[in-house]
């Protein structure tokens, strides 16, 4: 039985009245009909090979060794091209499913990761006042929403987007998320819990999320997706959805895209494995792909000249990819500021036209009715719409009367990221642990 | 009622123990009262601690923790043992922090693993990191920063990691010199520019390693110009102008400053405040970062000594903790555990994938998956585990209930408990059957609120 069909039945019953209140969340009621996918690349993806300007002579010039080659590139509007290993993304772009922003970033550059990653997960330009929330809870908290699995985050924290609501869920991955304590010692802790104020929404939500998250843990995974910690984030932000769990927001990370050395070896298995764990993903939603907005974001570009290690520095303007329903996909966005070198931010970085914010201002009002963005991103004055999303006919809907949808549910998450790439070690949950000696006493923790 | 609430003096030092070992347990808290708060800090200081049998047994097991760096690179390399250094850091670095009694010095060993942080996910990294753990982060934990920094500098670990042993006068890279100033000195508002940024990244030009593992200064790659940091000129002299770097950010006071509030963050709380940090900075700045000296004014600081627990555990010092709690015997199975509750946790010793190395903020740690783990690692710990535990074993001998539940409380919660708590335990042990009741209420004790916090 489905959540529909248990909607179905209880109220046939009358066993409404006794379902815990997440039971309500379902796809039916998600705020304004869309959610919100996020993927982080941590590391700075180098977006002069994610989307390659093979039209600009100085390209080359600056990229001796580590230009995408002509002949292998994958052409997209007779200026930019991707880089070969990212054909999963390429399909996706064409089918316009995926659209790409150019030079966009943080407005002032900062070339700390750290920084960098902090000030746009906040929502804000790397010089503002830190508000100390997430751009992603802002939005969620404005739907005063209360499923314990309206966000989540696919990963053992919760990100900086999404920090500073009260309930949103890590998650890490769903197969291994399962309370093993019995009734009796639920409740026991429940009680300890209600005592101490700054732990106990957590706990609240973890001893709820685990039966929650019990029917998604039920639907096996997608197919075709990448082995990974992206493809299983992915399939399981999947699975939340087709369970009608409630999902709004979902937060994902992409480790090891700081590329200082031997930059072509590292960054083709991650382009190849984005490619297809967001193909899978797609498919594996099915009608479901119209309703979900993707947007993946990287902290900033990198230094436009590489450098003697095959690898690039610290740089300013980036990619902004966005793929998902009503997005206007098949076009790279750009005010494009050339590679020219006085045309340069510094002197050596891809200069940034596009804030970050503009794009998902765009998207919030568009997508997700959000009439008014100044309490998510305040402070900022979006310019004229960039055309990259369409009006979606909910978010039309919602705008005009929210109230509607307005008794739902949200969770907390956090950050993280899996690093680098060359030869790689898996231990997976089986690291080899050496026989000891046992029964000789010979030491007890003291 | 028996379990009386300990006095004072006696939190203070049971809240000491949690702070500068894995865990407070009943040896570490009979030492610490019979030594005193004072004398307690004074012998986690001392450098002569007896940690041999445990050493001796890590090395029984897992080989490449004493190999030279020729033998270690055939063993790792030739012999493809890929995954062996990296494995065996891991565990290592498990026991050491649950097992060893020089707990406050492996404590300042994970600070500044984490603070030089260096993941071992790849074979190479983990080659080269098992060696600088050895030989330089737990050699030279309590010395002073100015010799760790240097060390550091010149480690092949570090050197490979952040790019440096590229850095050439042809083709700069600015990984290390970004991350010297923002991460091991000056901190990212610590006044340092984009231009000071590339002018350090000139002066280590050269700086890289000679196979298998070790530093060499290769003057035809070195930028042979001057360069000018934080306002300082450097004539070109080679190997001396990193070396020059490093003197000049070692003694800053941006350096003093992050540098200590880092340690109070660890040791102390998540925002310490100006009082403690003065003092622990101060301490940086007359003593030239002398590592003992900076613990002993945070460790003895009035402020310190006297706030209640207000820390969040981080997973590791939450699970070596509940070992250490239960007196739970060494062994695979406990291993095995612990592993995948890291694992599960994203906490796992040295696997970090960024060089700001874990984070040290309740904001970041306290979520639904780490309480997930605790919780179900509490009750592996109390079942499964629970005949390698001498506290559960003793309690399994106590016959009359309420006797049962003082022993748990007294020696699983030292720092004593309210009525209400009181009267939950003892309506939780009321639900309980009599078998389970041991580990039922030894879980509980464990995963409640109170054991998060130190």
């Amino acid at each position: 039985m489905n959540r529909r069909e248990l909607l179905k039945w209880m109220a046939i019953t009358g066993g409404a009245a006794a379902a815990p209140s997440w039971v309500w969340a379902s796809g039916g009621t998600l705020p304004n009909g869309r959610r919100l996918v996020t993927i982080f690349l941590r590391g700075a993806a180098d977006g002069l090979t994610v989307c390659a300007p093979l039209g600009s002579p100085h390209y080359f010039d600056a990229r001796p060794t580590l230009a995408v080659p002509e002949t292998d590139a994958l052409d997209l509007d007779g200026y930019f091209a991707m880089h070969p290993a990212a054909s999963g993304l390429k399909a996706l772009f064409d089918s316009g499913d995926l659209a790409i922003v150019h030079a966009s970033g943080l407005t002032t550059a900062q070339r700390s990761h750290f920084a960098a990653q902090s000030a746009m997960e906040q929502g804000i330009d790397s010089v503002d006042l830190p508000p100390g929330t997430g751009w992603m809870s802002r939005y969620l908290e404005s739907l005063h929403l209360d499923s314990p699995l309206a966000a989540v985050s696919l990963d053992t924290a919760v990100p900086q987007a999404m920090a500073g609501t009260d309930s949103v869920l890590a998650v890490g991955a769903i197969d291994q998320f399962s309370l093993q304590l019995d009734d009796q010692a639920q409740w026991a802790l429940a009680r300890a819990y209600s005592r101490d104020p700054l732990l106990d929404p957590t706990a609240h939500a973890a001893l709820t999320a685990a039966d929650a998250l019990e029917p998604v843990a039920d639907l096996s995974p997608g197919e075709n997706y990448p082995a990974g910690p992206l493809g299983t984030a992915l399939a399981d932000t999947a699975r939340l959805i087709r369970a009608d769990s409630g999902l709004v927001a979902a937060g994902l990370n992409s480790g090891g895209w700081d590329h200082h050395d031997d930059q072509s070896d590292r960054i083709e298995p991650l382009l190849g494995e984005l490619g297809d764990a967001l193909t899978a993903f797609r498919n594996d939603l099915g009608a479901e792909w119209a309703n979900t907005t993707v947007v993946i974001q990287t902290e900033f570009g990198r230094r436009v000249r590489e450098n003697a290690a095959l690898g690039t520095d610290h740089g300013h303007g980036g990619v902004l990819l966005v793929a998902g329903g009503g997005v206007n996909g098949g076009r790279v966005y750009a005010d494009w500021p050339g590679l020219a070198p006085g045309d340069l931010s510094a002197g050596e970085d891809l200069a940034v036209t596009t804030d970050y914010r503009q794009v998902l201002t765009e998207m919030f009002t568009l997508q997700f009715g959000v009439a008014d963005s100044s309490g998510i991103f305040e402070g900022f004055s979006p310019g004229p719409w960039m055309g990259i999303f369409s009006p979606s006919a909910p978010s039309a809907q919602a705008m005009s009367d929210r109230s509607l949808h307005s008794n739902h549910a949200a969770a907390p998450g956090g950050a993280s990221s899996q690093t680098p790439s060359r030869k790689k070690v898996r231990y997976g949950d089986a690291i080899e642990i050496p026989r000891l000696p046992r029964g000789q006493g010979i030491l007890r923790a003291g | 009622m028996a379990n009386p609430n300990p006095d004072p003096g006696t939190l203070e030092l049971i809240r000491l123990a949690n702070r500068i070992t894995y865990g407070a347990n009943r040896q570490t808290l009979a030492a610490a009262e019979s030594l005193g708060y004072a004398g307690f800090v004074e012998w986690q200081l001392e450098d002569d601690l007896d940690d041999s049998e445990l050493e001796g047994l890590l090395q029984q097991f897992l080989p490449t923790l004493t190999m030279d760096a020729e033998t270690l690179a055939d063993y790792v390399f030739e012999q493809q043992n890929f995954g062996a250094p990296a494995r065996d850091l891991i565990i290592a670095a498990m026991i050491r922090r649950t097992y060893s009694p020089r707990q406050l010095h492996e404590r300042i060993v994970e600070f500044w693993s984490d603070h030089f942080s260096i993941p071992v996910t790849g074979v190479v990294e983990g080659f080269f990191k098992v060696l600088e753990d050895r030989d330089l982060i737990r050699a030279r934990a309590m010395t002073d920063f100015a010799t760790l920094l240097r060390g550091s500098a010149r480690s092949p670990a570090m050197l490979y990691y952040l790019d440096n042993y590229v850095n050439t006068a042809d083709g700069p890279n600015e990984n290390y010199a970004r991350e010297l100033l923002e991460l091991h000195t000056m901190g990212v508002d610590g006044g340092y520019s984009e231009n000071d940024v590339k002018e350090v990244a000139r002066a280590f030009t050269g700086w890289t390693i000679r196979p298998p593992a070790e530093f060499v200064f290769n003057p035809l790659t070195h930028d042979w110009d001057p360069k000018t940091v934080l306002g300082e000129d450097i004539p070109a002299y080679g190997l001396g102008e990193g070396e020059q770097v490093l003197a000049v950010l070692a003694r800053h006071e941006s350096t003093a400053r992050h540098v200590s509030t880092k340690l109070a963050r660890r040791f102390f709380s998540d925002n310490p405040g100006d009082a403690v940090i003065d003092a622990v900075t101060g301490t940086f700045e007359s003593t030239d970062g002398d590592v003992r000296e900076m613990l002993r004014t945070l460790l003895l600081h009035p402020e310190v000594v006297t706030t209640p627990a207000i820390k969040f555990k981080r997973p590791m010092e939450f699970l070596a903790g509940t070992a250490r709690a239960l007196e739970t015997e060494l062994s695979d199975g406990s291993l095995g555990r612990m592993y995948s509750a890291l694992a599960t946790s994203g906490h796992v010793p040295f696997s970090w994938p960024a060089p700001n190395g874990y984070p040290d903020q309740r904001s970041y740690w306290q979520s639904t998956n780490g309480l997930l783990v605790r919780f179900n690692s509490a009750d592996a710990w109390t079942n499964q585990l629970s005949g390698q535990s001498a506290v559960l074993e003793q309690a399994g001998t106590i016959t009359d209930p309420i006797d049962q539940v003082d022993f748990l409380a007294a020696t699983l919660r030292p720092e004593g408990m309210d009525g209400v708590s009181r009267r939950l335990m003892l309506r939780y042990a009321n639900r309980l059957a009599e078998s389970d009741r041991v580990s039922g209420l030894a879980a509980w004790l464990l995963a409640g609120p109170e054991a998060q916090w130190r």
